[in-house]
Order: C-alpha cells, then sequence, then structure tokens
C-alpha cells in the first residue's frame, strides 16, 4: 500500500461524511460531562446517622478513608508526611439528613464518595425517633447502595468510628469485617442489609430487628482506668465495638433493646441460624457440654381460631459436640444421648419463649408472625390486622423443636485417665 | 414505491423482542402502573395474552396483504385520501412510542449516571445512531439487531442469574390475595405498550416469508413475556413488591442493591448497557418504518431523505412532549395510556378491518 494511500480513502462524497463524523468523536475524546477523578475524591467508607437532641437536627458522621495514608505506606517517607492516619472521622448537622450531608462540604477538602459506604451507623437517639427519613435518603440518592448494612449504636457513634481496631486500617472496614464474621460465627446479631430493612419496614405484620452495636469506653475496657506500660499496650488494646444483640422496631420507630438470646430466637425462628453453640449440660452428671449448631431449618404455620391465634413452629436443629466438661461417654450411650438431645432442644425452645414473651412485651412483631398469617392465610389476616398487637400479646405457641448431635467431632469419649 | 428489502423472518423476531424486552427492563410497568404488588408475575402472564391479541389484529391484516405495506393496501380498502389519513394516525403513534422510549432512557441516564448532562445530548445522540442505521436500510438494522441479540441475550441472563441466590419467593406470598381485578390493572400499560407492535404495518412487506409475520411476530412477544415474568420474580423476590412499585427503575435498582459476592457486584451496567442495544434497535425500526411510511404516504421514490429530517423531530419531540420524569411517568398510567392506545386503534386499524371484511364478503374473490 502507498503511502498516503489511507487518504483516499476520505475521497468520495460517502468518505468526506464521514471524515467528518469521525472528528466529531474527537470531541468525545476529551472527556466526559460529568467526570471525576478517583485520585481526587474521598471515599466514605462508613457513615452514621444522629439526632441532636436539643435542635432536632440530623447529624451525620462520616469515616473517610484517607489515600495519602496508603501512598505513605508504601512510599516510605513522602512529601505527605509521616503522621497521616489512615482515617478522618467529621461529622456535620443539618435540618434533614441530606443537608447535613452537603454541610460536610466546607468543612472537607475533597469531594466525597458515599458508593463505598458499606456500613450505615444509627444512633438509638434517632432510632427511637423515627428512621424513615434516613431510609427515604438512602433509598432515593444514587450514591448510596443499599447493600449497605445497618445497625444501631449503644453508644456515641463517633467514638465507634474514631476508635482504633488493630487488626483494620480504619474503622469502616473493621466494622464491616466484624459484621462479616460475627455473622458467620454466632447467630446474635440480626445482620440484614439496608435493602431487606426496606423490604420488612413495608411487609404486613412483620417488624424490624436491627443489630445492636455496643460501644465501649475504649479508656476504662478490661483493664479499668490503670496506667498501660508500653509494652502491655500491644496486648491490652480493648476491643472497642461488640457485637450482639438488637433493636426492636414498631413501624419505624424503635422500642427497645433485646439481648442475644432472644436475638438468637429471631434467628432460630427465621430458619437463619448459621452456626452458634449451645452449652448443655449432660443429663448424666450436671457437667456442661458445648454443641454447636451447623443446620437449622424452620417451618412456621398459624392456627386461627376466631381471634385466637396459635402460631406452630417446628424446628430441626442438628449440631456437633465441640468439647465437653463432663468426662462421661455420651456418644455410644444411646439413652444418654437422645436425653442431651431433648435437654438441647429444650434451651432452644427456651430461647424461642422468651423472645415472644419480649416480643409481646414490647409490643413488637419483631419475630414476624405477622407476616406468616398475612402470606398464609390473606382473608384471615384482614380480618385480624387491625387487632394485631393487641392479639400478638395473648398469641399461643405450640413448640415443636427436633434438636439433633449427629457429629461428635474427632473422638467418640474423653480420655480415659488411669 | 414498493420496499426491495428484504430480512429474514428470524431477524424481524429478534428486531420485536429486543424493542419490547427493553421497555420491560426499563419500567417494570406490570409492577408499577398499578397495584399488582406480589402478584405482578401473574400480570405479566395476563400481559402476554393481552398483547398477543393485539398482535394479532395488526399483522392478521397485514399478512392477507403479503407484499403490500399499511399505506398501500390501505389505499386499496378504504380509497387514497382515508388510507392516507390513517397511514398518519399509524405514524404518529409510532412517533410517540419511539420518542418515549428515548425520553425513558434519558430519564435514566440523567438519574442515575449522569445527573448534570442535559437531556437532549442523551436523546440527540441515541436518535441520531438510530437515524444512521435507518438510513441505511432495514437489512442494516435486522443485522445489527442480529449480531447485538446474542450480547443482549447474555447480559440479561447474567444479571438474572447472578442475582438468582438471593430471591426470597417468601416475597411472592400471598398469591391472588386480592382476586384478579389487580393483576388485570396490572396488565393493561403493558399491554397498550405493545402497541410497538405496529411497526409490524410497514415491515411485512420486507420479510422474506411475510405470510408467517404473525407466527414470527408471537415467538418474539412469547421470548419477551417469559422475559418479563422472570424479570418481575426476581426483582419483586429480592426488592419485596412495595420498594419496587416505589421505584422509577425497578429493575435497575434491583440490580444496584445486590452484592452477588464480596467481587461481584455494581452489575447495574449489565442491564443498562443492554437496555442501550434494545433501544437502539427499537428506535431505528420506528425511524425507518416511520420514513418509509411517510414517503409512501407523500409518493417520494425514496425514504431515505425523510430520516433526519424525522429523526429531529423525533429529537425534539422526546424532550418536549413531557414536562419532567413525572408528567413521563404519568403518561404510563393505566387510565391514560389505554385510552390513548385504543384511539389508535379505533382510527386506524377498526376501519380498515371493517372494510376487510366488508370486501370479503360483497366482493367476489378472485378480483384482488
Amino acid at each position: 500500500m502507498a503511502v498516503g494511500s489511507w487518504y483516499c480513502v476520505f475521497g468520495g462524497k460517502q468518505q468526506r461524511r464521514l471524515l467528518i463524523l469521525f472528528l466529531l468523536l474527537a470531541i468525545a475524546c476529551a472527556g466526559c460531562w460529568d467526570r471525576r477523578e478517583p485520585e481526587l475524591l474521598a471515599f466514605v467508607l462508613a457513615v452514621g446517622f444522629d439526632k441532636d437532641r436539643d435542635s432536632g437536627d440530623y447529624k451525620i458522621v462520616a469515616q473517610i478513608f484517607n489515600p495519602l495514608a496508603m501512598s505513605q505506606q508504601s512510599g516510605g517517607e513522602g512529601a505527605g508526611g509521616q503522621d497521616k492516619r489512615p482515617s478522618w472521622v467529621v461529622e456535620a448537622t443539618g435540618r434533614t439528613p441530606f443537608e447535613a450531608r452537603k454541610n460536610l462540604a466546607p468543612m472537607v477538602s475533597r469531594e466525597l464518595f458515599w458508593s463505598y459506604a458499606r456500613v450505615v451507623l444509627i444512633s438509638e437517639q434517632l432510632a427511637r425517633e423515627g428512621i424513615r427519613p434516613v431510609m427515604d435518603l438512602l433509598e432515593r440518592e444514587r450514591q448510596f447502595r443499599l447493600i449497605a448494612r445497618p445497625l444501631i449504636v449503644e453508644g456515641d457513634i463517633s467514638k465507634a468510628l474514631v476508635s482504633e481496631y488493630p487488626l483494620e486500617g480504619c474503622s469502616g472496614q473493621a466494622l464491616l469485617r466484624q459484621l462479616e464474621t460475627g455473622d458467620k460465627m454466632r447467630s446474635i446479631a440480626p445482620v440484614i442489609e439496608t435493602r431487606e430493612l426496606i423490604n420488612i419496614l413495608s411487609q404486613p405484620g412483620r417488624d424490624l430487628l436491627i443489630a445492636r452495636l455496643g460501644v465501649r469506653n475504649p479508656k476504662k475496657g478490661v483493664l479499668g482506668e490503670r496506667k498501660l506500660d508500653e509494652d502491655e499496650k500491644i496486648v491490652a488494646t480493648p476491643p472497642p465495638i461488640y457485637l450482639g444483640g438488637g433493636a426492636a422496631f414498631r413501624g419505624d420507630k424503635m422500642v427497645g433493646w433485646i439481648g442475644n438470646r432472644e436475638a438468637r430466637a429471631h434467628h432460630w425462628v427465621l430458619g437463619k441460624v448459621r452456626r452458634e453453640t449451645l452449652v448443655v449440660e449432660s443429663p448424666l452428671d450436671g457437667l456442661p457440654v458445648s454443641i454447636e449448631v451447623f443446620r437449622a431449618q424452620s417451618n412456621m404455620k398459624p392456627k386461627i381460631n376466631g381471634d385466637r391465634v396459635t402460631m406452630q413452629i417446628k424446628l430441626q436443629v442438628k449440631g456437633r459436640i465441640q468439647d465437653q466438661v463432663t468426662a462421661s461417654d455420651l456418644v455410644s450411650n444411646r439413652e444418654a444421648l437422645s436425653r442431651l438431645e431433648l435437654r438441647f432442644a429444650t434451651l432452644i425452645a427456651n430461647d424461642i419463649k422468651a423472645a415472644v414473651k419480649q416480643a409481646q412485651e414490647l409490643n413488637s412483631d419483631f419475630l414476624g408472625f405477622g407476616n406468616v398469617i398475612y402470606r398464609l392465610q390473606p382473608r384471615e389476616w384482614e380480618q385480624l390486622k387491625s387487632d394485631w398487637p393487641q392479639l400478638l400479646s395473648q398469641m399461643k405457641l405450640d413448640l415443636n423443636v427436633e434438636a439433633k448431635v449427629t457429629v461428635a467431632g474427632l473422638i467418640k469419649e474423653p480420655v480415659r485417665i488411669k | 414505491m414498493k420496499i426491495k428489502a428484504k430480512i429474514a423472518n428470524r431477524q424481524l423476531a429478534f428486531i420485536l423482542f429486543m424493542m419490547r424486552t427493553t421497555v420491560t427492563i426499563a419500567l417494570l410497568p406490570v409492577l408499577t402502573t398499578a397495584d399488582a404488588a406480589q402478584d405482578a408475575w401473574l400480570a405479566a402472564i395476563a400481559t402476554f395474552i393481552g398483547s398477543a391479541l393485539m398482535l394479532i389484529a395488526i399483522s392478521a391484516l397485514g399478512v392477507r396483504y403479503p407484499d403490500q405495506t399499511l399505506v398501500q393496501y390501505g389505499a386499496k380498502l378504504v380509497s387514497s385520501w382515508p388510507a392516507k389519513v390513517i397511514s398518519l394516525v399509524i405514524l404518529s403513534a409510532l412517533l410517540v412510542i419511539a420518542a418515549t422510549d428515548v425520553r425513558i432512557y434519558g430519564e435514566m441516564l440523567i438519574t442515575g449516571f449522569l445527573v448534570q448532562t442535559p437531556l437532549v445530548f442523551i436523546t440527540a445522540g441515541m436518535v441520531f445512531a438510530a437515524a444512521v442505521a435507518a438510513w441505511q436500510g432495514i437489512e442494516v438494522i435486522a443485522r445489527v439487531a442480529g449480531a447485538l441479540f446474542p450480547v443482549f441475550l447474555l447480559m440479561l441472563t447474567l444479571s438474572l442469574t447472578m442475582v438468582l441466590p438471593l430471591v426470597e419467593l417468601k416475597n411472592l406470598q400471598p398469591v391472588l390475595a386480592r382476586g384478579l381485578m389487580p393483576v388485570i390493572k396490572g396488565s393493561i400499560t403493558p399491554t397498550a405498550i405493545a402497541a410497538q407492535m405496529l411497526v409490524l404495518t410497514i415491515l411485512i412487506p420486507a420479510l422474506e416469508k411475510p405470510r408467517r409475520a404473525t407466527g414470527t411476530a408471537l415467538w418474539a412477544l412469547l421470548g419477551s413475556s417469559l422475559v418479563l415474568v422472570l424479570i418481575t420474580i426476581v426483582t419483586v423476590g429480592i426488592l419485596g413488591s412495595d420498594q419496587a412499585n416505589r421505584s422509577i427503575f425497578p429493575f435497575y435498582v434491583m440490580v444496584r442493591s445486590i452484592e452477588v459476592t464480596e467481587f461481584i457486584q455494581r452489575i447495574e451496567a449489565l442491564p443498562v448497557f443492554a437496555w442501550g442495544f434494545g433501544l437502539f434497535v427499537g428506535i431505528a425500526t420506528a425511524l425507518y418504518c416511520l420514513a418509509q411510511g411517510l414517503a409512501q404516504v407523500l409518493g417520494l421514490s425514496d425514504y431515505r431523505p425523510l430520516v433526519f429530517p424525522l429523526a429531529t423531530i423525533q429529537t425534539v419531540f422526546s424532550v418536549q412532549a413531557y414536562k419532567d420524569v413525572f408528567e413521563l411517568l404519568s403518561f404510563f398510567k393505566p387510565n391514560i395510556i389505554a385510552p390513548y392506545v385504543l384511539t389508535w386503534f379505533v382510527l386506524s386499524l377498526v376501519p380498515l378491518w371493517v372494510a376487510h371484511t366488508i370486501r370479503q364478503l360483497f366482493v367476489q374473490k378472485g378480483e384482488d
């Protein structure tokens, strides 16, 4: 092909049109209209909402990830200085949650980017006054994503975000990991996504239960007020948070805290237990055995007789022995094993009874019994729904827990000490 | 002037499938336009029945005149001038549909991605691309549709299967708790949107096997209805009916509010891309039919000089027809869109069917 022959391609009339088109495309190459360079953004990893007690304004707390700290790690002592911390926590107030968010702009040098905010902390104060306005923002605003996980914070939000988490770079990451780990290892905190939260809010006959995040006072911690030695500090950084229990709601307003045990019952009833350890007393000598549950299935069915409701809950649980304090052989003794299983089942049933009692006291249907009626017997629900809070308090339980121990680890019985 | 271009029936099926599925992905009208709530997937099935009837009303007449467009056989049925009026009604319907499609896409982009961009840039860009395709002719559009179809289907399949583990069928209960009325109401708007199939009035003579047009179109309709049912089940199963119902773009909202794994998230680009492809094919086809039809009404020998003027009109229309997104959404309310579409039919196809039936009854066979 001769040099310059490409030029001839644009000789004809139609080709000349193409040339103009290509030139027009060059304009588009200059960049896009709403472009935002990632280097110039600051990423928010955790966001908290609170309400100012005096003014009634909404307060937003954002934990911002600081990229300078990262570049400093890899590049040694750079121009950024040595004392850049990986995270910065800022807060602002406003009459609406969004105004509060916009009020951060005059204080933060970079444009904030919220899509990576994966944890949403809500203060107890705000939760008690109603979370709908905050949910409206999260749902409406295109930067927020509904995969973020909500938490109700008992204590100070800023403290939870400012605290040091030795294993993680910054608090937002630490909280997200904590939620994943907590949900995987123990079923004592109902971890949900914002998407599910909004769905539950709109479901008839079901109230919210959101995981509780307790904030510890870092100064007091395990060692009290005593001053730490330099060496001691490494091992003695007290954990700043505790994930367990939950906040029970009625509508969008929180009505009370519930404990680990009742939150666990929520997992039992909805068949959501992934792993949880129960300590059962041996039927032979009363000494404890730990059983880890690895599977749980549940089935609920309402029985309606006029305005008397009985909820049938059928639960199938499988567990394995993880350790035993008692020296007796439980596994080869069939009769002992089935008595152990019976105690195991009773323990689970007691969890559920305690939770139902609490639901009735708080008048919050966080176990979703009304929703079961709505889904399975919609016609009856139409009759019951106006009196449901009252009917819930009179509701009877018909529990049928079938708990089995099917695995005992690598050994059958404890060591035979001679 | 006769349409010389020939496209395979299979290609027509691709075009119609993409055209119809696009609106489904966009607004999920079975769910958002009425209160079918968790029964929206049943409304999607009802929609198939409704739109199949509509499709037959449109294409069964065209199939009887396999080598003529509606403009041509209309002239034969009801004489020249009334036929021109009827044709203009159908062409205006095509213009409204195409402009509205573009507008929805534009609103989606300025809501979700390009918040500061003027609407007209998005719609003009999209219409311009479609106009270039329409200018090239229906064969080119059909080939583009054939090329994009696998990609379109792949993106849909991916965005549907990846989210499948998160579907909670509990969200679909109770089934039919409030009787059939909400289901029927929910199916009105999506059935009315099937007026898109009016492109068949012009396209049938361009087919290789025009007599099988109804069957081809029915297959496309069946496919897109299946997608509609699936999308509805998945969206309601993940978001719950209330959250999905309150969303302007439910499928998009669903896709962006899930995390498949830690590494696969933000898959919202998939449906938005698929949507873009479908929209391109849809409005290119509509523009082609508009230009072709208008050329025949005016007695021009070539449709191409009309493509860019019509594209300009469509762009202006897409921006000017609706003041804002709320007005756009209210157009899709059953009590507005249903009479609207019904008027098109009463003014265009009904007189033609009447004339056709009379001819069949009173004019001896063998004359045409």
